[in-house]
Formats: C-alpha cells, structure tokens, sequence
C-alpha cells in the first residue's frame, strides 16, 4: 500500500457523511433511552456466581432450581464449555450463600469456581467515577489541543470521541452484551485511538495551513485525508488483527472488551476520516 | 556514523539489555490480578454505630486489627489497604476457601463476660410434621400447642427486654441455640484484658478456647468468680452467648477456658479474633469477589492464545508491507513488549485481565509510530531526497505527530489509572507504560536500527 499516492475527493460526500454519522447518534441515543443497557453488578449491586459442571443442566432447570431462592428474576446464561454464570439483583452475603446451598443440593457435580458481590454503595461510586473521569479525561484532551493546535480543532475532534462513544453504547444496548468495569476501560481506550487517529490528520492540515487561502479549506482537507491515507489504512488494520484475535478467541470473560473494541475502531476509523474533517470544513467554509 | 547516531545506539543497547537483566532477575515479582490468579477480594466498609462512633484514627486501627488477624491466619502476600476515608480492601490471593476468610475478616469479635441475671432458657421446640400425626385433628392439636409455645417463649423474651430497662447497663442477648433469650448484667471482663488464646480440646475433646488474661483481667476475674459461685457467668461473642457455664468455684491466675458448638476450624478462627483483637468499628462487605484459580488459568490462557496469534498478524502484516523496514518494526516491537513488562514490574503494577488485553491492543497501536514514519519516509523521497536525508527529515516530520498523538492518549490512560479502581486502575498503567515504551521503540530503537542497516549499504528506503 505504500506504493501507491492516493487522490480521493473524500470531502466530496461529507455532507451525506455527516448524515449517517448523525442517523447512528441518534439511533444509539434512542436506543439507549427506549433499551437501555445491560449494566453487569459492577454497576448495579448484585451477586454473580459461577459454576462448573461435569455434565452442564439445562439453563431451565437450573432457573428451576434458583428461583425458589432468589424472589426477583436471576440472569442464568451459559459460560464457556461446561460453566453457567448465575446473576441476582440480590446484594447480600446469606442470598449467594443460599443459592450455592441450593445447587449443590440440586447437581452433586456442581463446583463454584468463582462469584463476585458488589453492594450498592459501590454500584454508584462506579458510575459517579466513570462520568467523572471520562468529562475529566475530555476537558485535559480539549485544553491539550487548543493548546498545540487552535480551539476550532480540539472542537472537531472531541465531537468524534462523543460519536465513537454513543455507537458503542448504541451497540451495547442492542446486543444486551453485559457492561462491567472494564467496559470503562474499553470506552476510553476507544476514545484514545480515536484521537489517535484525528490528531493525525488534523496535524497534517496544520502543516499544510499555509496554503489555505490559495487551495481553500475543501482541498488542503483532501489533501490531508490522501497524504496520511496509507498510515490509516495499514494502522487500522495492525489495530484491528489483535482486537478480531480477542473477538474470536478471547475467552468469555474477555468477549465485551473485545466487542466494544471492534465497534469503536471502526467507528473511530470513520469518524476521524469524515466528522471531524466534515465539520472542519463545513465551520472553516462558514467564516 | 555520527555522535548522535553511535549515542543512540548505545542508548538503546543499554536499554534493552537492562531491561532483559532487570525483567529476568525480577520475573517472580510481576503481579498477577485475583481475576488471573484466583483468590478474594473483599472490600469492607466501616460503619458508624452509636456504640462505636467512627473516629478519625478508625480506619488505622481497624487496618491494625486486620493485618494482625490475617497474619496469623496464614496467607501468602495479602493486600490490605486503605481506600478513601472509610474503607478497607483486602486481597487474599490463592486462598481456598473464600467463606471461612471472610468469617475470619468480617467479624467484630466484640468478647464480654457477663452476668445471668435471667434466661427463658428454653430450647425452641421443633415444628409438628403431618406425617407423624395419625390424623388430621391430631396434628391440628399439635400446630396448636406449638404455636402457643412460641408465644410464651416470645412473650419471655419480650418481658427480658422489658426488665433489661429498668436494669442499668444490661443487655438481652440470643443464645446459640435458636429461641434463648438471657437477661445479662453489666461487663465484667472484656476482650481488652486477653493476652492470649488458643485452640483447646476440653477433656471430653469439645472443641474449645482457652484464654489468658493479664494481671488486671486476672484480678477481675478472680473478684467475679468469687461473687458468682453458683451463678452463671455469659461468654458473650458479638452480642451472642455462646456459653454461660455455672460458675464453680473462685478462679485465680488469670486462665479460663470457654467451650461452645464449635468445630475444629471454628474454634481455630476464635483464637486468631480474640488474639489480635476486636475490630474498633463494625463493618459491613461492600464488594467480594472471588475467583476460582481454575477460572482464571483459563482466562489467562484464552487471552495469551488470542495475544499471540493478533501479535503474530501485525508481524507478518508488517514484514509483508515494509519488509527491510518491516523487520525493523517487528525487532522495535519485541523491545516494546520486553520494556512493557520491565516497566509493569519496576512499578510494581498488578497486571490484570483487560491489563492483558491492554498490551495486546498496544501491539497494533505499537506499529503506528513506524506506519507514520514509514509513509513520511516515502513522501521525503518521492520529493527527491536522498535516502539518509529522506531518513532524516521522515523521523524528524513524523515525531511530531507521534507525540501529539501519544501524549492525548496518554491523558486518557492516566486518567483511567487516576480515577479506576481495581482492575481498571491496573488497565490504565498498562496503558500508559506501554504507550511510553512504544514511542521509544518508534522513535529511538528504529532509527537505531535503520541507520545500521544503511550503513552496511542497503537502499532500504525505496520509494
């Protein structure tokens, strides 16, 4: 790929870019006010156990055998080979303690290989800590840019985290995929590589500025998205093989991380190629 | 070959090989997660009750008492640590049996002595059953009975509760067996005044506890026995009874022995409470989580399967793409990944599961920094530089965008490491470390690398 110079009148389209880009936010938006999202116990408080099996009972039955116990509806689903993974909103010690009695009554090769109880104080920390941190994380970001480039680019680069997020977030509520702390660490580092990506391209219109008035904003952008074409293209694809390796063979406990990945790479791919340049363009062609 | 360039070598030369030094002599500390090796992680929070309001020193002391209690318990390399102004978080890695370290950790240990002044001293009858009635009536008789039971007994215990106010410093407190109630006096020997116990079979091998007091418990005790003979005299753990033994005969020398319904393990745990001491404040489980090592072997080998096999593409994608350069870049990746795990453990990080999947996300962004310098590389010399000048002017262009882009995602990462707990924390310096070694690998090992390669000749810088 590195042999060949590219010349692609990639602005061309913003306009009906910035429409899809707009049509997904507000799908995701919608989607998480209508659906919501599956928050894991990190979030809400709750007990999850899981259990291995030499021979794996149908989740049905062991739901037989759990919702004597637990009042309210428990999250039974199959985990790895021969593991089911138990979830309650039922945030005490004696309520797990019971389910396991439970089991072990019920399957005699049943064998807890781990669980996690998180009580709801801790639940709401997680969440006061996670919105925090990532409008704390955005506003170093957004002063870090306005300082090495101008205020109008760390605009246009930050309204692309805030796009990567909501597809993600968007993504997670139709699959009901389980979010859990690490999820955290997954939306940032999507916001990372997003950036990664924008700050690339926008410091290639920085080099080019000179010649905005003889070009205009539309081409020296084109320009830009030509000249670092074959770094996004090769960069997105090293990035991509390891998360699709984690996708594919990651292991269960990995699989939400891996998924979250693969959305905001693609996202942050397209973002940083068409929104923020789009809105570059449409604000820089304003003045 | 000028200053700069044999500085860089040397450099790197040092750097590598003092990372494999230090990265080999250190292997056994690199810290692996709960989630990778299996064990608990329990985190406690203090509560404020008006018996035991919280203070300022609290937490210290509460940190002391608990050391001391899992010290004594036996487990290799606990964590335990103070988290914010009320919470304590305990690590036990590689333990078996998670429910007996949290009996062990989560009790107050609160012991008394205290005086029965009256007891419904009645054991809770048991339940009539259909099947061992003949008929329909006869069982209907018996709920009955036993339905009037419970009431005498409740109303028993509700008339302790009544005197227990109008006697100053008393307490109702259950019995070990279900339905006890006893009416106790004031305190007249704590847990304070122990220097020692331990595990003791009584001589018709009931598990049991014996205790050592000191000079002042000794007094105490000996001055309660003499008052009491004939009465009896509560051992009262956490505002339980667990015995109240007549007491026979004045005891001096400061030793006692107290027996319940214990089993072995039981009574050992015991011994360990009342020794290091009664926790200064209650606290109550606000996370515990547990994993089972078994899971977490599997866990860790999905996700170095998976590392190595994405770590393995972006080599081969690399070698295809760039070759001469390629190789380069894959040589500038093993450094990355070596200093990653020097720098895991020079700082002492806990490396997690999305630690993990932290380095294998940093492989792919790794390659990045030699992309963005190959393709200016290129376009320096489609321009018509030659190779050395070409080489010269890539690096220099390309460092730019490699540190603006490095450092914004490095804002992210130490925000995560600043603002995460657990093992979103330990993701965040997995993150930031290996952000930081990528850019050297980048920017120093191939540049290193490449001018060797040029040197011996090579025109590896082809348009």
């Amino acid at each position: 790929m590195s042999i060949m110079n590219f010349n692609f009148n990639f602005m061309k389209i913003r306009k009906l870019a910035l429409t899809i880009s707009l049509v997904f936010v507000i799908a995701s938006v919608v989607l998480l006010l209508t659906r919501g999202l599956n928050l894991g116990i990190d979030f809400t408080g709750g007990n999850v156990i899981q259990v291995e099996f030499e021979k794996r009972p149908e989740v049905a039955h062991v739901r037989e055998v759990i919702s004597k116990i637990v009042a309210k509806g428990a999250m039974i689903q199959n985990f790895g080979e021969k593991g089911i993974i138990i979830r309650t909103n039922e945030d005490t010690e004696e309520s797990r303690t019971a389910v396991i009695k439970a089991l072990n009554a019920a399957y005699s090769d049943a064998k807890v290989t781990g669980f996690e109880k998180v009580g709801p104080v801790v639940g709401g920390e997680l969440r006061r800590q996670a919105i925090i941190g990532t409008t704390i994380a955005l506003i170093a970001i957004l002063i870090y840019i306005t300082l090495r480039f101008q205020f109008r680019f760390a605009v246009v680069s930050v309204v692309p985290l805030v796009h990567d997020v909501l597809i993600a977030l968007g993504f997670f509520s139709v699959t009901q995929m389980e979010i859990s702390s690490s999820f955290i660490a997954a939306i940032l580092t999507i916001v990372g590589y997003s950036l990664n990506n924008t700050i690339i391209i926008l410091d290639r219109i920085r080099e080019n500025w000179g010649s905005l008035s003889r070009k205009g904003i539309v081409n020296l952008v084109n320009e830009a998205l030509n000249q670092t074409l074959g770094r996004t293209i090769n960069t997105t694809l090293t990035t991509l093989f390891p998360v699709l390796a984690l996708c594919i063979w990651g292991g269960p406990v990995l699989g939400a991380f891996s998924y979250a990945m693969l959305v905001g790479i693609i996202a942050g791919t397209w973002s940083s190629m068409f929104v923020a340049t789009g809105l570059l363009c449409e604000w820089q062609g304003k003045k | 070959m000028n200053r700069n360039d044999k500085l860089r070598l040397l450099i790197v030369f040092i750097v590598v090989v003092g990372a494999l030094v230090f990265a080999w002599l250190e292997k056994d500390s690199l810290n692996l997660g709960l989630d990778l090796k299996g064990g608990a992680h329990i985190v406690l929070q203090a509560k404020d009750t008006p018996e035991n309001p919280l203070r300022d020193d609290s937490i210290d002391r509460l940190l002391a008492v608990l050391r001391n209690r899992i010290d004594q318990y036996g487990v290799a390399e606990p964590i335990i640590q103070k988290s914010g102004t009320d919470r304590i978080i305990v690590d036990l890695p590689g333990i078996q049996d998670p429910a007996a370290a949290l009996e062990l950790i989560g009790r107050t240990a609160q012991m008394d002595f205290r005086e029965v002044l009256a007891a419904t001293g009645q054991n809770l009858p048991i339940e009539p059953q259909r099947r061992n009635y003949d008929s329909d009536i006869q069982f209907v008789e018996a709920q009955e009975r036993w339905k009037n039971e419970i009431a005498r007994l409740s109303n028993a215990s509700a008339d302790l509760v009544a005197r227990s106010k109008n006697t100053p410093d008393s307490i109702v407190a259950p019995g070990e067996e279900e339905g006890t109630f006893y009416l106790l006096g004031p305190v007249v020997l704590s847990g304070k005044d122990l220097i020692n116990a331990q595990m003791n079979p009584d001589s018709l091998g009931r598990m049991g506890v014996s205790l050592e007091f000191n000079s002042e418990g000794a007094r105490l005790f000996e001055e309660a026995t003499a008052r009491m003979i004939g009465k009896q005299l509560a051992i009262v753990l956490d505002n339980v009874v667990i015995s109240a033994p007549v007491v026979q005969d004045r005891i001096a020398g400061g030793h006692a022995q107290i027996t319940g319904r214990f089993t072995a393990e039981e009574a050992g745990r015991l011994a360990i409470m009342l020794k290091a001491g009664a926790l200064p404040v209650a606290v109550e489980i606000a996370e515990n989580r547990s994993v089972g090592p078994s899971l977490g072997a599997d866990s860790v080998r999905q996700g170095l399967e998976a590392g190595l096999f994405g770590a393995a593409m972006v080599l081969v994608f690399m070698l295809i793409f760039y070759q001469f350069r390629g190789l380069a870049a894959d040589l500038a990746l093993a450094v990355t990944i070596l200093l990653i795990f020097a720098g895991l453990i020079a700082f002492n990080a806990t490396l997690t599961l999305p630690g993990i999947a932290g380095i294998i996300l940093t492989l792919g962004m790794a390659v990045d920094g030699n992309v963005l310098i190959y393709e200016r590389i290129r376009e320096e010399r489609n321009a018509g530089k030659t190779p050395m000048a070409a080489l010269d002017a890539g690096f220099r262009k390309a460092l730019v965008t490699i540190l603006d882009s490095n450092i914004t995602t490095l804002i992210a990462a130490l925000v995560l490491f600043y603002f995460g707990s657990g093992s979103v924390r330990g993701f965040g310096v997995t993150l930031s470390v290996g952000l930081v070694a990528s850019v050297f690998a980048n920017v120093v090992v191939t540049r290193a690398i490449l001018q060797l390669f040029i040197r011996r000749g090579k025109e590896i810088v082809r348009g």
